[in-house]
């Protein structure tokens, strides 16, 4: 997978779980302060994304930003 | 727009909340001093948070109700004619919602509450509770785990049935220690450890629901202008039974899921409206029922925006 198709991935589960409109999801969005997310939020994002792609994530790797969990899944998926 | 107002509760506070509506707003000005001298607490220094001071039960409860209920105010000057259709509180936000539906008077309202969070503090101080979100998970399983999760002097049980997509338990620490191992053994991986001071809704808040009938067996309590949805028992407060039911309150879980549930299929609401911090109830009336439309009022931004879709 390219982080191209992971950022859109990533992008339909954050929109889909967060209610927020798409455009708003960008690469450098804070995930709790531009886009309102609590902590629970973020672990069923990454449940949503362990589940899609079939790899095992931890939702408190430190993810701050988008970013930071496009490439931390972008890490997972290479190494599967 | 049919209207279902929903009130926040303890866990929804953030630091300088409200001070926006406090520096621009007289009505919400007036409302939040009123509020202080009533409790006998400086609001201001508790909303700044300098100290940490919203992490502590006893200052966030007042905190929370008189921010949502400065809103109520704003909102019954500029928009009276809102056709308001229910309320709902979570939990502490019962209290806001029955003093915004005219059954409790705001001063009695905000006394009570003082006492009320004491008490909780306390229970919170002497027991070892702790509280756990399970997602996308059935009851049945929940209640199964709970039940073999628990003993004799350790308990653990379904604390707030929040949305169909979760659900609290809580409980002493072991029991729930063990609840999450048996999560774990069946593969059930949404299981959240939650940052709480105790297992509200659980058996172990028995000493702060005991003091608590005797506070309450003063008050008085008048018919709800609207429909006020119970978390207890999910059906409207009736006012000869609200001091009993707020007293069962504090050992029962909440049922917002059912309580945002009869507010559409009973009183027909097509909208709720979150008052007070954080989006959290609007989050959760989204996971029962995508239909409904969302807003929330902890600022004077998202404030003026509900005005404007209000008058159309």
């Amino acid at each position: 997978m390219t982080e191209q198709e992971i950022f859109d991935k990533v992008k339909d589960i954050v929109v889909e779980q967060l209610d927020v409109d798409a455009d708003k999801v960008k690469m450098d969005s804070d995930i709790k302060d531009d886009l309102e997310a609590d902590s629970l939020d973020v672990f069923e994002i990454m449940n949503e994304l362990e589940d899609e792609l079939d790899i095992k994530l931890e939702a408190d790797e430190g993810v701050k930003t988008i970013k930071d969990v496009v490439e931390y899944v972008k890490k997972e998926v290479d190494a599967k | 727009m049919k209207i279902g107002f929903l009130f926040s509760g303890q866990g929804a506070q953030y630091s300088k909340m409200g001070l926006d509506l406090y520096e621009s707003d007289q009505v919400y000005r007036e409302t939040i001093d009123q509020a202080a001298e009533l409790t006998g607490m400086d609001l201001g220094t508790i909303y700044r948070n300098e100290n940490n001071e919203l992490a502590q039960t006893v200052y966030v409860q007042p905190a929370i109700v008189a921010m949502s209920l400065g809103i109520m105010r704003m909102l019954n000057r500029d928009v009276p004619q809102l056709d308001v259709h229910g309320m709902v509180g979570l939990s502490l936000g019962e209290y806001s919602a029955l003093i915004a539906a005219n059954s409790l008077s705001f001063e009695e309202g905000m006394q009570v509450l003082k006492d009320r969070a004491m008490y909780m503090q306390n229970d919170a101080e002497e027991t070892d509770g702790a509280m756990v979100a399970v997602m996308k998970t059935d009851i049945e399983t929940i209640k199964n785990i709970c039940k073999e999760a628990s003993n004799d002097t350790e308990v653990v049980c379904p604390a707030n049935y929040n949305s169909p997509k979760q659900v609290v338990i809580g409980g002493n620490k072991a029991a729930v220690d063990r609840a999450i191992k048996l999560f774990h053994e069946q593969e059930i991986k949404n299981v959240i450890p939650l940052k709480v001071s105790g297992a509200f809704h659980t058996p172990l808040f028995k000493k702060a629901s005991t003091l608590m009938e005797k506070r309450l067996a003063g008050v008085q309590f008048e018919k709800t202008i609207v429909p006020v949805i119970s978390n207890t028992t999910a059906q409207p407060f009736q006012a000869e039974e609200t001091r009993e039911i707020l007293t069962r309150q504090l050992i029962s879980p909440t049922h917002f899921y059912q309580c945002v549930d009869y507010m559409i299929k009973e009183l027909g609401i097509d909208t709720v409206v979150e008052i007070g911090p954080g989006q959290t109830l609007s989050k959760f009336t989204r996971q029962i029922d995508k239909k409904i439309e969302r807003y929330h009022i902890d600022g004077q931004a998202n404030y003026q925006k509900f005005i404007e879709a209000s008058r159309g």
